[in-house]
């Protein structure tokens, strides 16, 4: 831009060789304004993380016209919550999440993310996460048959959200879509459906030998083990011997080979059961967060930063018997519901903690897995904690929605025979609430 | 961002058209903006003018040129019918021009008199007595109808300017200063009886002044002319509407036009805004209840980075008692999806179409009187393909007046020797727009507009739906 005789800005005159308008302040070459534009009243809103400015009711600074990032939308039941944002460069959530308890009051995760390249994939994933949660809600669980059907019934409501009336789209006969991943915490084991690239991790202390190869001793540190399995080129690559991170660079690497809606045929969810004690909590996410932390060791990482170090790690690592993501994985875990195809957690990560319950290991001071508080100190934080991680992600670049999902092992509710059942009910719930 | 009208009890609504979906690293923002004025002025009586709060003054030109061809008689009809078109209760006077300005009525010292039955008749009897001698100064009857106009706390300002000739008596910087120095004081409607006026002289007096401009090429037509002219200024009950125009720090407002009715480029008339630094105010004159006009609004910006969703424009309509009744915003997101960001939307297309129309028929007119053949038969020809794309059959007509058209190539060739009223009607009606019909209506004139044009155009038919449902995703994000 050259120099013009007004402000670029504000139109007034602007006195000879001035540098800045002497009637708003900007750069009298309009490249840019260093300006806040004065406010009668006091700035106590909200400011723009851009410039400084202040936002004004309708969510857009009122000095440099960019829409403030919303705060994170946050669903706190107490023992268990999620999180959800439509990150930076969305702009509009098309994730979703559900709460639910079975009626023993095992906790139930849901989460979906709209598949962005199909019509209304917000819609889809907010039928799909409702459904799903309504099939597991208040009923008791019967393992991975029962999560199956949830997927079924994902899928059903997801099939039903109409192609037309998405302003991003354009009609092209395209359906639409999401991902799901559906999880229940039982006393002793976690249970996972999945279809898409949406996951499910276990999260447990990890053995202190972790930290001793790091620094001699320190606090325990958090260990995650993704359950889930990714439908993506990205793990078909992996699947080829390629690494993660090199997998999911690939052009195309985050490409889903399997969702929900009717553009996919019925639903063949991967389904997984993986032992859990109490204390060990149980992550549901959308690849808005994981894209961040693609790895076990990375999410473990990102946890450490975001929840109080595990209050139990056991003094001494037992030989061989924590889970090691590095390993191959032969993935004979017990399974309650034998038959399910793809029942190991993960080809490319390791139930090599094969035995039946690396728990035991890891978690070896632990005396009582249907003991609901080995972790006091988390009960009340599992929505911050869900909260933070989406920070992070956003702080990261926020390249794609987020969604987290927490809760710990084992009951958050009583069980619905104690009584009132409906105490602890269903909650679902769109992305963008509260 | 906008409700619909009737039932929203608001005197305004407006609504944005515009795919916001950019590129990285596009800065130029396009959105057209479309403003109602509710149908019942009653839903704000604050805002509205009743007969007592209306001024109105008719200039008739008394240079002798007036004296051929029934000219004088006519004009004299004309305003006689004009004031007998006047409500009870409205405040008016009678300039009769020449060289000079003078009031011919009241002549009692009073700058304005009160329409009444025994009022009207004795103007009507000072009107009877004009006769045509003198020249044509034609700054001085703005001058004049300028200080009757300050004279009056009336909220509706209209004048109505009758000549035959250009202002030969008078320097071109001296109309221009009485021009500018009525801006946002009066509203005024010119018209050139004959063909003997300048286009562009009326065009630039009713373009600043906020008026209409058009040829009565036969002085028979006058008495009809004027009588709507009256009526149409008296339905206009709401005054002195403001556009405001906000747009971030460091955006630059590149235009403001309106595009509908007709082409009024507003950009040059904007003054600072209360509101502070960021805004600008532009006068939009009086509404009458039920009117729609359209706006289209080019602000460049800062571009943002991909994924930020940026307020480019905020479109605020500020009342007299500088309320704001309604608003649009216009907005700017980034997004490296070429699918989102190519389209185009239809209503943007079709008025930079129709834009496009008029300055290729003022520029291939003017090339013609300049004897430059070639430029002229380009520019009407180009006119000539986007106004029948647009389905804009008046203008079709008027052009097949001044050029043969080629049906076949669409191509075009002056006619030799064609009717200098038919030029000037082109001309001076060369900014009247049509609107874009419904989507789905099929038989509205402007549906065509995007079917048949340039490869931008072609994409903004299937734009159109995305682009204004966009409109409402933006807002429920």
């Amino acid at each position: 831009m050259t120099v013009t005789a007004t402000c670029p800005s504000c139109g007034e005159d602007l006195i000879d060789d001035a540098r800045f308008c002497e009637a708003c302040g900007a750069e009298a070459d309009g490249t840019s304004g260093p300006v806040i534009v004065e406010s009668d009243a006091p700035a106590e809103g909200p400011t723009c993380a851009s410039c400084g400015g202040e936002v004004g009711d309708d969510g857009y600074c009122t000095s440099c016209g960019l829409r403030a990032i919303e705060p994170i939308a946050v669903e706190d039941q107490g023992r268990f919550a999620y999180a959800t944002h439509r990150g930076r460069r969305h702009s509009r959530n098309e994730d979703a999440a559900a709460l639910a308890t079975t009626s023993e009051g095992w906790p139930v995760l849901v989460v979906a993310d709209g598949v962005s390249a199909s019509p209304n994939p917000h819609l889809a994933a907010a039928a799909a996460v409702a459904s799903a949660a309504e099939e597991l809600a208040d009923r008791p669980f019967g393992g991975l048959d029962d999560l199956a059907r949830a997927v079924d019934a994902a899928h059903e409501a997801a099939c039903a959200i109409p192609a037309e009336g998405d302003p991003q789209w354009l009609a092209d006969g395209s359906n639409p879509a999401c991902t799901i991943v559906v999880a229940v915490a039982a006393d002793e084991m976690a249970y996972v459906a999945n279809v898409g690239d949406a996951r499910a991790y276990l999260v447990t202390a990890a053995a202190t030998s972790a930290a001793v190869e790091g620094e001699g001793e320190g606090e325990g540190r958090w260990q995650a083990t993704q359950l889930s399995t990714d439908d993506s080129m990205a793990a078909l690559a992996v699947k080829e011997g390629i690494e993660l991170r090199t997998a999911l660079g690939l052009p195309g690497g985050h490409a889903i080979t399997a969702w929900l809606g009717n553009d996919a045929p019925q639903p063949a969810p991967h389904l997984a059961t993986y032992p859990a004690a109490s204390g060990d909590l149980l992550l549901a996410c959308s690849d808005g967060l994981w894209n961040y932390a693609p790895t076990d060791d990375a999410m473990a990482d990102q946890l450490d930063a975001s929840l109080p170090a595990p209050a139990s790690a056991p003094p001494q690592p037992p030989e061989g018997a924590e889970p090691d993501p590095a390993e191959g994985a032969e993935g004979a875990e017990p399974d309650p519901a034998e038959g399910a195809e793809g029942a190991e957690p993960d080809p490319a990560e390791g139930a090599e903690g094969a035995e039946p319950d690396p728990g035991e290991g890891a978690e070896g001071a632990e005396p009582e897995p249907s003991e609901p508080s080995e972790q006091p100190e988390l009960a009340g934080s599992m929505a911050k904690v869900c909260e933070q991680l989406v920070a992070w992600a956003i702080d990261q670049g926020g390249s794609d929605n987020i969604c987290v999902a927490l809760a710990p092992s084992g009951p958050v509710a009583a069980p619905a025979s104690e009584g009132d059942a409906d105490e602890a009910s269903r909650i679902d719930q769109e992305g963008e609430a509260s | 961002m906008s409700s619909n009208g009737p039932n929203s009890g608001a005197p305004f609504t407006a609504e944005t058209y515009q795919n916001e979906y950019l590129a990285a690293g596009v800065d130029t923002v396009d959105a057209v903006v479309t403003v109602s004025a509710a149908g019942d002025p009653t839903v704000d009586a604050t805002a509205t003018a009743g007969p007592g709060d209306r001024a109105e003054i008719i200039v008739v030109d008394t240079s002798g040129s007036m004296g051929a061809a029934r000219k004088m008689t006519e004009a004299k009809a004309a305003a006689m019918a004009a004031v007998d078109c006047l409500d009870d209760g409205v405040a008016f006077a009678i300039i009769a021009g020449n060289h000079v300005a003078q009031l011919i009525w009241p002549t009692d010292g009073r700058a304005f008199a009160v329409a009444s039955p025994e009022d009207r008749s004795r103007a009507r009897e000072a009107i009877s007595r004009l006769a045509a001698d003198g020249g044509t100064a034609i700054g001085t009857w703005l001058d004049l109808a300028r200080q009757l106009f300050s004279s009056t706390l009336a909220a509706s300002r209209h004048a109505i300017l009758l000549t035959d000739g250009r202002n030969e008596h008078q320097q071109p910087g001296e109309l221009h200063m009485a021009v500018e120095s009525c801006r946002g004081l009066f509203q005024c409607d010119c018209r050139g009886v004959g063909v003997d006026w300048e286009v562009d002289e009326l065009r630039g007096i009713a373009t600043a002044l906020l008026g209409t401009v058009d040829i009565v090429a036969d002085a028979g037509d006058l008495t009809a002319d004027f009588e709507a002219m009256i009526t149409s200024s008296q339905s206009r009950a709401l005054p002195d509407v403001r556009l405001r125009l906000w747009a971030p720090q460091g955006a630059v407002i590149e235009s403001l036009r309106q595009v509908a009715p007709e082409v009024l480029d507003l950009t040059a008339t904007g003054t600072p805004s209360p509101q502070g630094p960021l805004a600008r105010d532009f006068l939009l004159g009086g509404w009458t209840p039920g009117e729609v006009r359209d706006y289209h609004v080019r602000i460049t910006v800062r571009p943002g980075a991909v994924g930020d969703e940026m307020l480019a424009g905020r479109v605020s309509l500020v009342l007299a008692d500088g309320s704001v009744a309604t608003q649009a915003l216009v907005k700017a997101v980034w997004t490296d999806d070429t699918e989102l960001s190519t389209r185009m939307d239809r209503h943007v297309a079709h008025y930079t179409g129709q834009e496009e129309m008029a300055d290729a028929i003022q520029a291939g007119l003017a090339a013609a009187k300049a004897g430059d053949e070639r430029t002229a038969t380009v520019k009407l020809g180009r006119a000539a393909q986007l106004a029948r794309e647009s389905g804009h059959e008046d203008t079709v007509k008027l052009l097949a007046k001044v050029v043969d058209i080629d049906a076949d190539s669409g191509t075009v060739r002056l006619r030799k020797g064609a009717d200098k009223a038919a030029e000037m009607t082109l001309d001076t009606r060369s900014t009247r727009t049509v609107r874009l019909g419904k989507p789905k209506a099929g038989s509205g004139a402007g549906d065509e507009a995007g079917d048949a044009g340039s490869g931008g155009a072609a994409g903004a038919g299937s734009g159109a739906s995305g682009a204004e449902g966009a409109e409402a995703g933006g807002g429920g994000a």
